[in-house]
């Protein structure tokens, strides 16, 4: 039996068609999140484990509601960032997690925790938590991604895919050597901080922040949807319509770093999700990528918060799954179902 | 450790069932006096401090004596931990950790009469949400002036209205002959909050 993806004598759908199949994923997608959301805003922990239904106590709204809307805006940054560094790469398993922008994030928060313990001025750099840190490593890391990756002055995608892993088995051995510095104790903030984590309090401007800068991220990935469409065939081709490809790849790589940072910052480094929300969206919306930025957006918010929901019920006794455990554990469940679902069919 | 040529090593075990076997091997074979003990429980410092004064004979077997009475005058019940009420034991804020049972800082909390509100988990991870609804009665912070600050700014009643003892000595997170001094000073961080009653 021929897969229809693959069958070039099965007639193409409509344009309209196709369009209006795009548009309802889209509204399933919100719909899907809207559910997680509110979901969310119904579970959450009590003393002895999990509690379910609408809080009605002083103060725990707020701490739920927090705690969704970080999941929003980290799953939506994650998401659409792994989309762009997708179409940037031209390769499905491009995440952030593969241009060293987790590793570099990780470095830089270790690095600032260090300095702040050994150099008591240096406390500042740790006063909004892991967002200026995590922000600085971040981008300190792309950069020397993106002046690793440049050959004869062009970004050159598999060259930055080499760059990237070259960058982040860098940063991660660093990180491990300051980590080694630094006083048993402070060791497993570190760590704990490494595995994710989910802010039900959090300083306003931090989400604020996080929150503008998403926002921001995903209506300019929306604006170059057109050129990533054409950006989407061979170099010749997208040149020969237009396109300047150098220029489209440099902001790619700004926006996807950008929206990467902010999602580290808020909830330190989370597997998964930046790779899955893209595929997830292409399954529901179709390739154009004008969808396909809000549906990685709702997909990446969805799975956060599903992540999340999922942690805030399994109780080991001891404390809680970290939700970069859960969201690598979900998310490649996800994958692998993709990849089962979609896998070509050979002749 | 061969170069250094040593006559007794004192090694605090992490694991059970004895020292690791290059160190028993390496003892054996150069006739080193190896004595090893697992520090989970007061009882367990309690034994060392008089294992390790035995060790180093009479002058030591004195001064270990010395250390025990104040150990055990240290350990004593204190009213003003009991008349805290139940208290989450803090050790960091994000996520807020606490001691609970099992751990070496709710065996001391228990000796000195006071009662844990966590009753699962040794070092149990909790949400903000979990410790607004536990409502402890005060909030034991152990840790530096910064976790304080961090500690008071999460939305719980005990902290926001500043029903906070603070243990700054970082002798109570390491179980050893060093907790004996940050204990008196916990019980004298208590008497004092107790005496003034809730900071805010």
């Amino acid at each position: 039996m021929t897969n229809p993806a693959h069958d070039n004598t099965a007639p193409m759908p409509s344009r309209d068609w196709s369009a209006w199949h795009s548009r309802l994923g889209i509204v399933v997608m919100a719909l899907f999140f809207m559910f997680a959301f509110a979901l969310r805003l119904h579970v959450g922990r009590g003393a002895t484990g999990a509690v379910f239904g609408w809080p009605h106590e002083t103060g725990i709204l707020s701490l739920r509601l927090t705690a969704a809307a970080c999941c929003a805006i980290a799953g939506a940054a994650l998401g659409v960032s792994g989309l762009l560094l997708q179409s940037l790469l031209r390769n499905p398993l491009a995440s952030p997690f593969i241009l060293g922008l987790s590793a570099g994030a990780g470095l830089g928060m270790t690095a600032a925790t260090w300095l702040a313990l050994a150099f008591p001025p240096f406390a500042w750099l740790l006063m909004g938590g892991a967002l200026l840190p995590a922000s600085v490593g971040a981008l300190a890391s792309l950069a020397l991604v993106v002046a690793i990756g440049r050959r004869r002055g062009v970004i050159d995608p598999l060259t930055l895919v080499l760059a990237g892993v070259i960058v982040s088995s860098l940063a991660s051995a660093m990180t491990l050597l300051i980590q080694h510095l630094l006083p048993f104790e402070v060791r497993g903030r570190i760590d704990a901080w490494m595995l994710g984590r989910i802010p039900e309090v959090t300083p306003g401007a931090i989400a604020w922040l996080a929150g503008t800068i998403t926002v921001a991220g995903v209506v300019v990935a929306h604006r170059l949807g057109r050129a990533m469409d054409a950006g989407a065939l061979s170099d010749a081709e997208a040149i020969s319509v237009g396109l300047d490809l150098p220029r489209l790849r440099v902001w790619l790589l700004l926006v996807a770093a950008t929206l990467a940072a902010a999602a580290t910052a808020l909830c330190g480094p989370l597997a998964f999700i930046g790779l899955v929300a893209p595929h997830l969206a292409r399954m529901v919306c179709g390739a154009r990528h004008r969808l396909l930025v809000i549906g990685a957006a709702l997909a990446g918010m969805t799975l956060l918060i599903a992540a999340e929901v999922v942690r805030q019920i399994i109780d080991l006794g001891a404390g809680r799954l970290p939700i970069g455990v859960v969201t690598a554990i979900l998310g490649s469940i996800a994958f692998l179902w993709l990849l089962r679902r979609f896998q070509p069919v050979q002749a | 450790m061969i170069a250094l040529k040593p006559t007794l090593i004192v090694y605090q075990q992490t694991e059970s069932g004895g020292p690791r076997d290059e160190i028993a091997r390496l003892a054996r074979d150069r006739s080193w006096h190896l004595a090893s003990w697992r520090l989970d429980r007061l009882a367990d410092v309690r034994d060392m401090i008089h294992g390790v004064g035995a060790l180093l004979g009479s002058r030591g077997e004195r001064s270990a004596q010395d250390l025990l009475h104040r150990f055990d005058r240290a350990c004593a019940p204190d009213a003003n931990a009991a008349a805290l009420g139940p208290v989450i034991l803090l050790f960091a804020t994000d996520p807020p950790m606490a001691f609970g049972p099992g751990s070496y800082v709710d065996d001391l909390w228990h000796a000195l009469g006071g009662s844990n509100a966590i009753d699962a988990g040794a070092y149990p991870e909790l949400t903000v949400e979990q410790m607004a609804r536990i409502d402890p009665g005060w909030v034991i912070v152990i840790g530096s002036d910064q976790l304080l600050h961090a500690a008071q700014r999460l939305p719980v009643a005990a902290l926001r209205e500043g029903r906070i003892v603070h243990a700054a000595d970082p002798g109570l997170l390491e179980p050893g002959a060093a907790v004996i001094p940050a204990i008196e000073s916990l019980r004298r961080a208590l008497a004092e909050t107790v005496s003034k009653g809730p900071s805010r």
